[in-house]
């Protein structure tokens, strides 16, 4: 149904006629237009041979951000145990030079440029005889648009198809890559889409991960034809440099430049060197089904939706898995003569499948009567492998394994709803728990007891729910990656961005104190760099993305129910470390920059005391911080101290600050005279203006 | 309304003559002059009625009055104030309808006699018939809307409410308007009768920049009457491009709506959707199909309707198209032959078991299934269509099912509730307020009831993500039992909320509760009760009183000037909610929050003297 959802859409329509005015535009070469309030940037299928792999001290899958160009940030940063996200390094390539090509000289970014291109291109004369003088002048008015005229394209276009043929899809897809890193820190609406034309694999399986957690997969979509062999490749040195590949490409690249004219009689290539490519084709095919999951970042890997078009019409499938066994599958069905012109035949596809939308497809026999059966046979008869007795009963099996078993993802969010209610009490166990702490009269606050725990019970239930809580919120985040929530969801549902909130600001102290309780930082490095669980940076991503319409500007008028920031305990280790290293003195070098260091993060803990973003168990007497602040102010404590009564230190007295106070002077007084906050009484003081 | 002897207009509640007349009457209204845009017809019998048959004019400012610009559709917001039901009560969505023809009607409401005619059939209680043919449809819709709107304001029952019928009438309404119609169990009074060849009912799929010129020039020129056997007169080539265009259109929503229906997973759909223009029509009512053959085909369910509009209509084969073209403007303008032809055959056929739909189109086990097996096969659909009529039946059985699961929940809450009201009684002999208790959280029992708190907002969140996904029946938001419940719900727990989100400082973080940590599920619950009782809205604030009290004492506290406005609003409103037994006497109670409050009040202030006595006693 999706297939012909896409295929009555004048998108595909739009994007191969963009694609193909791309293409005869020649070697490199790409084309930006606006239709209908959608911008569309196409890349040529013809694009220069380094693009294959032809250098050959470069393994053929690189790190993605090996380019060191910081372009795509939400890609870089792997979790433990994930094996770095890599491409294929030619396209990679290729993708940089493009992006630096039009990086010219003002750091506008590259797609809105080439939004931009649509106004230039339509000021020139379109398509002039001579296309080089053309691009020619068009980068040199590139150089020359004005970024105020970008700003008001990009207003007005807000969608943004890439698209391209062959190769030059693999291009699209980086870029598009690229643009959703670069518009992810900008608005959060996605509204990309990447269509490719038959485009080889370009990611390893890692990244197809990456991508699936980032939740793109939706803005991806390569149409591939049932016989071409380019989706099918991997390009690698071993194939990439032998003759007949060359060989191939050349006519294939001749004929994409003028699609009129396919001159069979200059293609040089025999009945065996057909037979050899197709076979080298179906063998890739193989090892990729045969490797199944889990390969990492060894092997190509596909990622987004996959359309595939027949003749009888065509079918849409997002598992990875599945688009690979229905590749290799369908490819066996083909035969060497087909291999040539199939990667040419796209444009008469896909005009022919807008047409088909409007009619009824034909069936031949009566489709079994139960729904399910009805529409596997449906799609079967649409891929045109119902016929083909061979591979019917395969692709039916690997149709099902693409359909999703389970609820849906709706169905999901709404039961998360009672999940959560089952979970609450957990949470609200250990709010009752910080509450005992804030009101006992140890006054070691609730980092403290929880991390200095014996054996008491109370301290362990604690424990068991906190661990109890993490695997819920993973399951939670488990289930995004999945993509068994709806897209938008943690967007949509408040309720769940109130309650991770919650759990955010309750609980992740408690687990900074069982890091550093059990000797983590020792073997891992500092919990914020090294030891901090992905849900709670996912977390955190939820809580600044959600909607918030104004910022409120007032002031907190009592001490926050808990900690704003939730590392704020990690950091405090941190400073008792510095603070350590310094009184043993045992890097002599470096005590100014601890020094430094520490004077930040009293500068920083300061702030969040004044604004009264911390908790009220932060400042308790026997606190780890309280004990902190004072160590450090005692080391600071300069001659000025011997001038001041004995009685202004002594820790029983307490300083009434009358009412005209301002901090500054209290700020002097702790700083200096290592006077706790504690024991100031800020009964009548008006906060100042 | 009287019912005749077994024949198609049984089913439907009208006489077959009632219908041919209606059918008659709408066509003719197209040849009256413009300063009569509907004519008015009775029909004798027992009771007698009257038939009201509009025309629309399809002048260029009327189908496009932005010359659609504005919007792809041309699609508007009703009024409500003059359609209070139209929208959805809890995601609070208003209806969208065609603006020009809206315009229309509410120029005919304002100028001509409409108004009298209703209120003078009304008065001698004769049922009242609104139809209309072609651009004369939409009209009739609105007109038998707000007419229903009117004996619903009054409270009278519906026994001679309006009827509607249409002939060959664009779809100008949303899913919307479908839903609160038949969320208020209207949609049976609505019956529309479509040709499948018609071009017309379709028009509206495509955006309006493609179709302006055949509607604005071709189209009144062959509805009026006496331009009737020039129908062959337009250009068949441009016709053929605009019944592709419709169709790819047609095909385009349809197969969206289908992909949802079938519950596409795929996250391209999303993404996908962002890039193309959709149109937001969809039927509403009961559709009545007229196949080639003559035969009636009546389907209720929207879904099916709105897959049928498109796929009745498929072409078998490529160079069908134009043939089907040319064979769609007389379709257009054949309805009165049609209906005097075949009302009187007693096989029209209702499609109701979507579900066990057969899928083959040679299947003759039984008669039953034959007949079904033939309609199907008049009807053009392709196994693919049955599939997705098959969809949209088991789309309304799975929302059925939700609505029979969450009453399996009813039990849940119930118990939950009847716990907290325990709660509440035991604060009460403690001597503190309920709310006050809540929030000072010092004893176990304060914690119990936090916890059932939570497992109750688990369980309406859950209902509310369900009604925001629309995966419950439409009439669910008007079932009593629920307003009944929800209301109960609203009142016993909100209140600790509001508790809950003090105590914790929230509106430091957040803001005012009212404005932005108000859950879902009161505001829903709140719109439930409005919608069913026709308060005004926002008025059933009983629950959340707290949170206007709460920031009144902040402002207090912070030497803020005081809200007069506010102040003097929360007490008034104290009152009469005591007055109604909404707001129980533990409010009032010594310590409390809102007593609290009070005392901070000179004496002669106006809020203080308003609830002096409920304190004071």
């Amino acid at each position: 149904m999706l297939g012909t959802f896409l295929s009555s859409t004048p998108l595909l329509k739009e994007a191969w006629r963009v694609c193909s005015t791309a293409n005869a535009m020649g070697c490199g070469a790409f084309v930006a237009e606006q239709v209908g309030g959608v911008g569309y940037v196409a890349f040529s299928g013809v694009q220069e041979m380094p693009v294959l792999g032809w250098d050959p001290n470069c393994t053929i899958l690189a790190p993605l951000d090996a380019a060191g160009h910081g372009l795509f940030p939400p890609l870089t940063r792997c979790y433990e145990g994930e094996e770095p996200f890599m491409v294929h390094s030619g396209v990679l390539h290729r993708f940089l030079h493009y992006h630096s090509r039009n990086d010219l000289q003002s750091q506008i970014s590259f797609s809105y440029v080439s939004i931009a291109f649509f106004r230039l291109h339509s000021t020139l004369p379109s398509l002039s005889p001579s296309r080089q003088l053309l691009l020619t002048r068009l980068r040199s008015s590139l150089a020359r648009a004005h970024s105020l005229q970008i700003h008001s394209l990009l207003a007005e276009t807000k969608s943004i198809v890439i698209t391209g043929y062959s190769i030059g899809g693999s291009v699209a897809f980086l870029t598009a890559l690229w643009l959703l890193s670069y518009l992810k820190s900008i608005f959060p609406p996605q509204s990309v889409q990447c269509i490719g034309f038959g485009s080889p694999f370009i990611g390893s399986e890692s990244l197809s991960r990456a991508i699936l957690r980032e939740r793109w997969g939706g803005s991806f979509c390569n149409v591939v034809l049932t016989h071409d062999i380019m989706p099918r490749l991997s390009l690698e040195q071993s194939l990439v440099l032998t003759p007949l590949w060359q060989t191939l490409i050349r006519f294939w690249y001749t004929s994409m430049i003028s699609s009129t004219s396919m001159n069979f009689a200059n293609l040089q290539l025999t009945e065996e060197g057909k037979a050899w490519l197709l076979s080298f084709a179906v063998a890739n095919m193989e090892h990729l089904v045969q490797a199944g999951e889990g390969s990492g970042g060894r092997l190509f890997w596909p990622f987004g939706s996959y359309l595939f078009c027949s003749y009888e019409g065509t079918i849409c499938l997002d598992n990875a898995v599945s688009v690979n066994k229905m590749m290799h599958l369908l490819l066996r069905t083909g035969s060497r003569n087909c291999i040539v012109e199939e990667h040419l035949n796209y444009g008469q596809y896909v005009e022919r499948l807008t047409r088909q939308s409007l009619k009824r497809i034909f069936m031949e026999g009566d489709p079994p009567e139960s729904s399910y059966e009805a529409s596997l046979s449906m799609a079967l008869n649409s891929i045109g492998t119902y016929q083909q007795v061979s591979i019917a009963l395969m692709a039916k099996d690997c149709l099902k394994m693409a359909r999703r078993i389970g609820p849906s993802p709706d169905q999901n969010a709404a039961k998360l709803a009672i999940r959560l209610s089952k979970i609450a009490p957990y949470r609200l166990e250990i709010e009752w728990y910080k509450a005992c702490c804030d009101k006992s009269a140890e006054q070691r606050g609730y980092y403290d007891p929880f991390k200095q725990r014996g054996v008491s019970k109370r301290e362990s239930h604690i424990n068991m729910n906190r661990i109890m809580l993490a695997a819920f919120w993973d399951d939670v985040i488990c289930m995004m990656d999945r993509n068994e929530l709806p897209l938008n969801f943690h967007r949509s549902l408040e309720w769940v961005i109130e309650e991770s909130q919650l759990y955010k600001l309750l609980v992740e102290p408690l687990d900074i104190a069982e890091y550093y309780r059990s000797g983590m930082h020792r073997k891992k490095g500092h919990y914020i760099s090294n030891g901090r669980e992905r849900r709670y940076e996912i977390l955190d991503q939820w809580w600044t993305e959600r909607v918030v319409t104004e910022k409120l500007g007032n002031r907190r008028t009592r001490y926050a129910s808990s900690t704003q920031d939730t590392c704020f305990w990690a950091r405090v280790e941190d400073a008792k470390e510095w603070l350590d290293k310094i009184r043993r003195k045992s890097d002599p070098n470096n005590l100014a920059f601890l020094r430094e260091r520490l004077n930040e993060f009293e500068a920083y803990a300061m702030k969040l005391v004044e604004g009264k973003e911390v908790s009220a168990d932060v400042l308790a007497k026997n606190s780890s911080f309280s004990s902190w602040l004072e160590e450090w102010t005692a080391l600071n404590r300069t001659g000025l101290t011997q001038l001041i009564p004995s009685w202004f230190t002594q820790r029983s007295i307490r300083f009434l600050v009358p009412c005209w106070f301002t901090w500054g002077p209290i700020r002097f007084l702790v700083k200096y005279l290592g006077i706790g906050l504690q024991r100031f009484d800020f009964r009548f003081h008006v906060e100042p203006v | 309304m009287d019912i005749d002897t077994g024949s198609c207009g049984r089913e439907l509640g009208i006489k077959d003559e009632v219908i041919k007349k209606a059918c008659s009457i709408s066509i003719r209204a197209h040849q009256a002059p413009a300063e009569k845009p509907f004519l008015v017809d009775k029909i004798r019998g027992s009771p007698s009625q009257v038939v009201i048959a509009f025309s629309g004019a399809w002048t260029s400012d009327a189908w496009s009055t932005r010359d659609g610009t504005a919007k792809a559709f041309g699609e508007t917001e009703v009024n409500l104030n003059s359609f209070p039901s139209l929208r959805s009560i809890g995601n609070d969505i208003t209806a969208k309808v065609n603006e020009a023809s809206m315009n229309q009607f509410l120029q005919i409401m304002e100028k001509s006699a409409l108004r009298s005619e209703m209120d003078k059939a009304t008065r001698d209680s004769k049922p009242i018939i609104f139809a209309g043919h072609s651009s004369g449809g939409p009209i009739a819709i609105y007109a038998t809307i707000w007419l229903l709107e009117e004996y619903k304001r009054l409270k009278k029952t519906l026994t001679h409410g309006p009827f509607c019928l249409t002939f060959g009438s664009p779809l100008t309404t949303d899913r919307i308007f479908c839903h609160a119609v038949r969320r208020e169990e209207w949609s049976d009074r609505f019956v529309h009768f479509v040709m499948i060849h018609d071009i017309v009912p379709r028009i509206l799929l495509a955006p309006l920049s493609s179709t302006k010129e055949f509607l604005e020039q071709s189209l009144p020129y062959l509805i009026s009457p006496s331009a009737h056997h020039k129908a062959d007169s337009i250009d068949k080539s441009k016709l053929t491009a605009l019944f592709d265009n419709v169709m790819r259109n047609a095909s385009c929503v349809a197969s969206h709506a289908a992909c949802i229906l079938m519950g596409s997973t795929n996250m391209l759909l999303d993404t996908m959707t962002k890039f193309v223009q959709l149109s937001p029509y969809r039927p509403c009512g009961q559709y009545v199909f007229c196949t080639g053959t003559g035969r009636l085909v009546v389907v209720k369910n929207p879904d099916a309707v709105f897959q049928l509009l498109f796929y009745s209509l498929q072409l078998v084969s490529e160079s069908e198209s134009q043939q089907k073209a040319v064979a769609s403007l007389p379709a257009h303008l054949a309805y009165e032959d049609g209906l005097d032809k075949n009302l009187d055959m007693r096989n029209a056929i209702h499609l109701e078991n979507l579900c066990e739909l057969p899928l083959s189109s040679d299947n003759t086990m039984d008669i039953a299934t034959k007949t079904i097996v033939d309609t199907l096969n008049d009807l053009n659909l392709s196994a693919r269509a049955r599939l997705c009529l098959r969809a949209a039946g088991e789309s309304e059985k799975q929302k059925e099912d939700n609505q029979k699961k969450i009453e399996r929940k009813m039990g849940m809450i119930r118990n939950a509730l009847d716990d907290l009201e325990g709660y509440r009684t035991m604060c009460e002999t403690r001597g503190m307020g309920y709310f006050d208790a809540f929030k000072v959280q010092k004893h176990e029992d304060d914690f119990k009831a936090n916890v059932k708190r939570l497992e109750l907002a688990g369980i309406w969140d859950e209902i509310i993500e369900m009604l925001k996904r629309d995966e419950l029946p439409d009439k669910y938001e008007a079932e009593k039992s629920w307003v009944k419940l929800g209301t109960e719900f609203r009142q016993l727990v909100e209140p600790l909320d509001v508790a809950n989100y003090y105590r914790h400082l929230k509106n430091e973080d957040t803001g005012p509760y009212m404005t932005k940590g108000r859950p879902r599920r009161y505001k829903y619950t709140q719109r439930w009760r409005e919608h069913a009782e026709q308060l005004p809205r926002g008025s059933c604030g009983e629950s959340c009183f707290w949170a206007d009290v709460e920031e009144l004492n902040l402002a207090v506290t912070s030497n803020q000037p005081r809200n007069e406005q506010m102040a003097l609003n929360v007490a008034n409103k104290l009152k009469e909610w005591h007055a109604k037994g909404e707001v129980k006497k533990d409010a009032f109670l010594k310590e409390t929050a809102l007593v609290t409050w009070w005392k901070t009040l000179p004496d002669n202030h106006g809020a203080k003297l308003c609830i002096k006595d409920l304190i004071e006693s």
